[in-house]
């Protein structure tokens, strides 16, 4: 186990970062298998509180429970560009662009103005695609890169960060991991300092699991997964919180090869459960703690500076876990 | 095939005059119907009325007050596909539900009748119940063309945005348009989305196979853009319900115009081969003050007037229904804001508007297209309009 979201089987990662001056920027895409898997569907579940949580390819998600596509962090302003990176990513694996076979793109915009100008859009369309390919099953690099680069979270330097548990169902192992973008929320300085923060901070969460879940239990993990920071963030500044979960198993595989046709699926009695909404929680602390402590300063737009977390702050914050 | 450097629009409203002047050029293309078929007329103005309810002035849903509707049409080249060359039949239809819509947002609700589609910018709408962008129709891939260039639009004409204000996500729904265009090319940038803007204007909104609607196909004919209105009595508010609605759905013997069974009595006129996909984005807006509660309603009866044309809403139609209302006004920065709210004991007068505006509508869609000929010569043909008053007698529908 590498202790991140890439230990689950067939999640590999990808990041890019762009740091130059007032641009400290990325874009982090996680891919819920291998390129060389074509026309599988998975299921997912979404969790959202706060005033505004936009991702793209919603539609399809929350009416069929499924989706098919990279899913792509990267800044407010440059969603449409990440998108469309996404379209010639689906026309490239198909024509068409069958919704098992990446369609629709799932795209979330996070604000890193604070450390980045979102007014100047400088990731390409190639850039994000490229991400994409160079995605890779190793342990994910966390803190100041990606989509971390211009993050800011708990009065500090945020980033990006993940983690893995290992979880049993009965006699069955399965792997969980969490990604974690945290961006805002407070609870983490004592000193008072000037606190760096975006005008609409975000965290964002990516569950995946081995477990077989369907949509709506994926739905339970996700919020699982969120309320797991309860105690450790303090959201009450508005800090969106968005939290996306999904299942490895349990794969939709070739719909459009023949349409009438079933598919096997594994179905857990909802107290089975219990255990692996448990471990996600714990989860999203330990990637927490990893984007907080992996976390670098940074310094960008207008001079701007943000300071990681000092070692007292987090063990403070930490300590418990 | 068929070439002019002209715009379709202005070429069609021409064809007649074309068709005298150039007969050789005229007979060696596949539109045999462009030339005898009369012009494009509204469903009302052939004779057809949907329900009871009177229209706005312009039957439109630029009829509610403050609401404008641009274009940009781009179609270019003819013949055999070339990814990223053509044959383009693609552009982006803009509805601008105010002048200011990212400082003063409406309210909104929203509904999936069938959710194999995207409609973006939703987060606003689910989170908050209010609108905060225009909206952008477009084919499917050029989603992210179109909403990169909306973030341009907004970039420029709100400096505080990504310095001291929320970014927006644009609103952009889509339709797949690839049995006529080239899909993969996308072959929409910034410039179109501006120009569809600075086209935006109250007033009569130009119908059929136009802006986002150019390379749709509905019921097996040439869809595209359609819209209508209805006004409440004055005792109940004279209010007015606009729909806007991009079609690209349905099988062709699912059609019924007025409850009549029309796709079923005209068999010819098909698609030929090629990959469709079926959707429908319905928009629709109000001057009746209303909270998303109010609205997410309205899309469900916007839902029943896409059921009256006979659509089934298939697995792999997007059917994705937003509707707003400018009588609810929330300034971005008011910490609060009074508000007056209609009556939910009188809103079953609006359900009728919505139902009978989005039957409608999407009829109009119909009778506007014209044939469009796409990729490799693919053909949509315009409803003939002309078999409607022999269809509706046959079936007892009365026609004005």
């Amino acid at each position: 186990m590498k202790n991140s979201i890439t230990d689950v089987s067939g999640i590999q990662v990808g990041h890019f970062t762009l740091a130059d001056g007032d641009i400290q920027t990325g874009v982090t895409a996680i891919l819920p298998y291998p390129l060389s898997v074509r026309n599988r569907k998975l299921f997912i579940g979404s969790f959202a509180s706060g005033n505004w949580n936009e991702w793209t390819g919603l539609q399809v998600a929350q009416d069929f429970g499924t989706f098919s596509s990279p899913i792509v962090l990267c800044n407010a302003t440059t969603v449409g560009l990440a998108y469309d990176a996404l379209i010639s990513f689906g026309h490239e694996r198909e024509e068409g662009l069958p919704i098992d076979n990446a369609w629709p793109p799932i795209v979330i915009g996070l604000d890193d103005g604070y450390l980045n100008d979102l007014r100047q859009r400088r990731v390409t369309h190639d850039e994000v695609l490229r991400t994409i390919k160079q995605a890779n099953d190793s342990a994910v690099v966390c803190g100041s890169i990606g989509i971390g680069r211009g993050l800011c979270a708990l009065g500090a330097k945020g980033g990006v960060g993940d983690a893995s548990r290992l979880i049993k169902i009965g006699e069955k192992e399965y792997r969980l991991g969490v990604f974690i973008a945290a961006n805002g929320g407070t609870g983490g300085r004592e000193r008072n300092v000037i606190v760096p923060t975006s005008v609409t901070p975000s965290f964002v969460l990516v569950i995946a699991t081995e477990a077989p879940l369907l949509p709506e239990q994926l739905r339970q993990l996700a919020e699982a997964a969120l309320r797991g920071l309860e105690g450790m963030v303090n959201f009450h500044d508005t800090t969106q919180q968005l939290a996306l979960a999904f299942s490895t198993s349990n794969t939709i595989d070739g719909a459009f090869e023949q349409r009438f046709q079933l598919f096997k699926e594994r179905w857990y009695a909802p107290e089975q459960l219990s255990r692996v909404f448990a471990e996600a929680g714990i989860c999203a602390r330990a990637a927490l703690q990893q984007a907080m402590e992996k976390a670098e300063a940074v310094t960008g737009r207008r001079g701007r500076l943000a300071a990681p977390l000092t070692h007292e702050e987090l063990n403070k914050i930490f300590s418990n876990q | 095939m068929l070439h002019l450097p002209i715009s379709r629009r202005k070429f069609l409203s021409q064809s007649l005059t074309a068709a005298l002047a150039f007969p050789f050029s005229i007979a060696k293309t596949t539109l045999p119907n462009l030339i005898f078929s009369p012009p494009r007329r509204r469903l009302r103005d052939l004779g057809i009325t949907i329900g009871a309810l009177p229209t706005g002035k312009w039957n439109a849903l630029t009829d509610v007050p403050g609401v404008k509707v641009g274009h940009c049409t781009r179609i270019e080249g003819d013949g055999d596909l070339v990814v990223g060359k053509g044959p383009i039949r693609t552009g982006v239809t803009v509805i601008l539900p105010n002048d200011d819509i990212y400082r003063e947002n409406l309210t909104a609700g929203r509904f999936v009748m069938n959710g194999n589609g995207e409609m973006t910018g939703m987060g606003s709408v689910d989170q908050r119940g209010l609108l905060q962008s225009p909206i952008f129709l477009t084919d499917t891939s050029n989603i992210g063309r179109v909403m990169n260039g909306a973030m341009s639009w907004f970039l420029k004409t709100y400096p505080e945005i990504g310095d001291r204000a929320p970014v927006p996500v644009p609103v952009v729904a889509e339709t797949w348009g690839g049995f006529l265009h080239d899909s993969a090319g996308r072959h929409l940038d910034d410039t179109h989305v501006l120009a569809a803007i600075n086209d935006a204007k109250s007033g009569p909104v130009q119908e059929g196979a136009i802006g986002g609607g150019t390379g749709m196909v509905c019921y097996d004919f040439k869809g595209g853009i359609g819209t209508a209105s209805r006004v409440l009595p004055e005792a109940q508010g004279g209010y007015t319900i606009g729909v806007l609605v991009q079609t690209n759905h349905g099988d062709r013997e699912q059609l019924l115009i007025n409850g009549a069974p029309v796709g079923k009595e005209i068999s010819d006129l098909q698609l030929g081969e090629g990959k469709k996909s079926k959707s429908i984005v319905l928009i629709g807006a109000t001057n009746a003050p209303m909270i998303p509660a109010q609205l997410q309603r309205l899309c469900k009866r916007m839902a029943f007037g896409l059921a009256r044309t006979g659509a089934l809403s298939s697995h792999g139609s997007g059917d994705l229904l937003l509707f707003f209302s400018t009588g609810v006004k929330v300034k971005q920065d008011a910490m609060m804001t009074e508000i007056e709210i209609f009556n939910d004991e009188a809103i079953t007068r609006m359900h009728q508007a919505a139902i009978e505006a989005t039957e409608e509508a999407i009829l109009n869609s119909l009778c506007m297209a014209e044939t469009t000929v796409g990729i490799n010569g693919n053909t949509a043909y315009a409803l003939p309009i002309e078999r409607l008053p022999a269809i509706m007698k046959k079936y007892g529908r009365a026609m004005k």
